[in-house]
């Protein structure tokens, strides 16, 4: 790393951390800890890239549309695929993740940090 | 009405376009009208603070984020000490919990002792609570929130 590159990155790690402060003086009691717990748990730990299966680019797709609640028949509009191509993604990500079910799946895919 | 505008004002802006004024950049988003929002994804929300730092982290390079992460853990750790504010009675955490675990609601009937429909009530005001509409976005939003 030469010395343009790490002053830009010092430059960036500064004005995040700002970024963070100010973020954390707009939040009070409750809003506060969760941040920082919510910020710490997805930054802090170190997580090795074998707790995260691979995902096809559309497994992805399909993993990130559930994360947001979505259900199949909503999938369907958003990703323009077949309900049962959806019903067929989403068993292959549970089973991927070891996962009783598609809550369960995204449970794991959030503690494994992929989301 | 406003959350798709936010969400693109989000992506487009580069760390170096946060050189100046950083500190108003990030008060104007966080509350833009100035008033505090329930929802978990309305601006000024946890959810929303979340999503909005998500998408500046993700423009920094590995070393960055890592630096970034333990400095703000070692100025927060007050913040981060002890367990989670409970903002659920207990019977709801130990739902959620049993949720994110991968049980059904069959499942966690038969734990609690209740029937599937109680556990449906709890749902349905854990989900009013969270602002979710159903329990995969629940676990999401517990995630997001650093509840679980």
């Amino acid at each position: 790393m030469n010395a343009t590159q790490s002053r830009d990155s010092l430059v960036a790690v500064t004005m995040m951390l700002n970024v963070l402060d100010a973020a954390m003086d707009a939040l009070t009691g409750q809003d506060r800890s969760r941040v920082a717990r919510a910020f710490v748990h997805k930054y802090g730990s170190k997580i090795s890239d074998d707790d995260a299966p691979t995902l096809t680019a559309t497994q992805w797709r399909v993993l990130r549309a559930l994360a947001d609640g979505y259900s199949t028949q909503q999938c369907v509009f958003r990703l323009g695929m077949a309900y049962r191509t959806i019903s067929f993604h989403i068993e292959q990500i549970t089973r991927k993740l070891n996962a009783n079910n598609r809550t369960h799946a995204v449970a794991e895919a959030f503690r494994r940090g992929m989301l | 009405m406003s959350e798709k505008k936010h969400e693109t004002c989000v992506e487009t802006t580069g760390v170096a376009e946060l050189a100046s004024g950083t500190r108003s950049w990030m008060c104007s988003r966080l509350c833009p009208t100035g008033e505090r929002v329930k929802y978990v994804n309305g601006p000024g929300s946890p959810g929303f603070v979340m999503e909005t730092i998500r998408a500046m982290m993700v423009q920094l390079d590995r070393p960055a984020r890592d630096e970034v992460a333990r400095m703000f853990a070692a100025s927060y750790a007050n913040e981060t000490a002890g367990p989670a504010a409970p903002d659920f009675s207990m019977r709801q955490w130990e739902i959620l919990r049993l949720l994110a675990a991968g049980n059904s609601t069959k499942e966690i009937a038969a734990i609690l002792f209740i029937t599937e429909q109680t556990i449906a009530n709890y749902l349905l005001r854990m989900n009013e609570k969270m602002g979710t509409n159903n329990r995969v976005q629940l676990i999401a939003a517990a995630y997001r929130l650093g509840m679980l």
